[in-house]
């Protein structure tokens, strides 16, 4: 299941903008010289990332998924057929048998005093049982701990800052208003920059934005700036490694994504999530 | 009675007409009129009797010629497609020789457990089926997200629009890695060991430098 999630993962991310033909051009006739940046005034456009990290472990087997994966391996176990090893042991006993009868010949002595297939079975194991690997179960206390890139191993995980919007300040994927001669990418990879420094490496997947908010200013800001409110594009991008330098971020699961923004900001988000 | 009235003929025609007549008078009853000579060819070989070739024969004959060239071209096709073994796929020819000894003695499968498998693929399928629906729903969902952002960019710039739309080549070449079923271990020391590369060298014999 992890496996079929993945390609499915590599799949948008091969296909996710990168490649002209994937989007395709809308139908309505646009009217605007090509070769002058025609910037509609009354818009503020953002650019906003979603730095996800990608799960390091695979997801717990459900049920069914349990039970399928016990089934197969009867089934494969049914249709095998003897390894090498099994041979040796067999053959073993039959050695160990006439030995313990008595009518054992010389050459069936010499073997029995070699190592045994058993022994060799009972030493792997030892040295297997030897080895700890690592825990598929997170401690409480990193899960918890809401910037550590570590916590939940099993989830996809998106960066949220918290950034002063008007008066108040809220959660929000990190965002950056377009400056004038900027692509829309450039100003994501700006928006990046500032919000978490340069030691935070990332892939941002392709130059088209992958999906679109839009919120009006409240009337004062309006008035006094003549600009409507704000188109935010979002970009997505894939965590590589690094620590993020800024004081207010946190690594959230959806639905703490969902708890910590607002309701239709959320919504627009959850439309590129791949999880 | 013809010579008689061409006998007859004669005495009414001058004098040199008689030879004419004794010569006309043999055309009929001679087979060789003495007028026409000819010389038997003696200098010339006889003529080669053509061999006449029975066109089946012809025919198995050209079929071999051109069953020979397409072997030809069969055997150099065969050897230009031709892949690296993959060893891990191919039976060793020891295990194939085993085989009979190798076989497991056939389990019993109960009639409950018979049943109980043939639920279970069922309800699996079930489960397929709706992941599968889910994951297809998840793609248009993004895909329609994404559409939507490059209408809305385009409306507020062209120009920016057709930035949007060029390849991004830092991404290539793209690796990813995991998810795995355990996390690594941090400051794991590996154990020491040689590394030998026992990969076989294949080439394609076609394009083997002289």
């Amino acid at each position: 299941m992890a496996l079929l999630k993945t390609s499915h993962f590599t799949r948008i991310l091969l296909s996710g903008g990168r490649h002209a033909g994937f989007v395709r051009p809308s139908a309505f006739n646009f009217a605007s010289n090509a070769s002058e940046p025609h910037i509609s005034k009354k818009w503020d456009l953002v650019s906003s990332v979603c730095v996800e990290r990608n799960p390091i472990i695979t997801a717990d087997l459900t049920d069914i998924e349990n039970k399928m994966q016990i089934f197969l391996s009867k089934i494969e176990l049914e249709q095998s057929k003897k390894s090498d090893h099994e041979l040796r042991k067999e053959r073993d006993k039959i050695t160990v048998d006439a030995l313990k009868k008595g009518n054992a010949s010389e050459a069936d002595l010499e073997q029995a005093t070699k190592a045994t297939a058993q022994d060799f079975e009972d030493a792997s194991q030892d040295e297997f049982a030897k080895f700890t690997f690592a825990s598929r179960k997170n401690d409480p206390t990193i899960d918890e701990d809401a910037r550590n890139i570590k916590r939940h191993l099993s989830k996809h995980l998106v960066l949220l800052t918290q950034q002063k919007v008007g008066s108040d300040s809220v959660w929000l994927l990190p965002q950056s208003v377009r400056k004038e001669g900027e692509t829309m990418r450039q100003t994501a990879d700006r928006a990046l920059v500032e919000a978490v420094g340069e030691n935070f490496r990332s892939i941002v997947l392709g130059n088209a934005p992958v999906g679109f908010y839009k919120y009006k200013y409240p009337k004062d800001v309006r008035d006094k700036r003549g600009v409507e409110g704000a188109k935010v594009f979002f970009f997505k991008a894939i965590y590589q490694e690094g620590e993020a330098s800024c004081k207010d971020f946190v690594w959230a699961t959806k639905e703490e994504l969902g708890k910590k923004t607002k309701q239709d900001y959320f919504k627009s988000v959850d439309q590129f999530l791949l999880f | 009675m013809l010579s008689v009235a061409l006998a007859r003929l004669s005495l009414s025609v001058p004098k040199l007409a008689p030879s004419l007549t004794t010569q006309c008078r043999s055309i009929f009853i001679q087979s060789n009129p003495k007028l026409f000579k000819s010389t038997p060819c003696l200098m010339a070989e006889p003529l080669k009797k053509k061999k006449r070739i029975d066109p089946a024969v012809l025919r198995a004959r050209e079929e071999r010629k051109k069953k020979k060239i397409e072997k030809q071209i069969r055997r150099l096709e065969k050897n230009s497609r031709q892949l690296k073994p993959i060893d891990e796929l191919e039976i060793p020819p020891a295990v194939f020789d085993t085989l009979k000894q190798r076989a497991r003695e056939p389990t019993v499968i109960s009639h409950e457990e018979m049943e109980e498998r043939a639920l279970l693929l069922k309800e699996w399928s079930l489960y397929k089926m709706k992941e599968r629906m889910n994951d297809v729903q998840l793609l248009d969902k993004m895909i329609i997200s994404q559409q939507k952002a490059m209408d809305e960019l385009r409306l507020e710039s062209e120009e920016l629009y057709q930035e949007a739309l060029a390849m991004d080549l830092n991404v290539m070449p793209f690796t990813i890695k995991g998810p795995v079923h355990t996390p690594p271990i941090v400051n794991y020391d590996s154990p020491d060991g040689d590394y030998t590369n026992i990969t076989k060298d294949w080439f394609q014999p076609l394009f083997v430098k002289q």
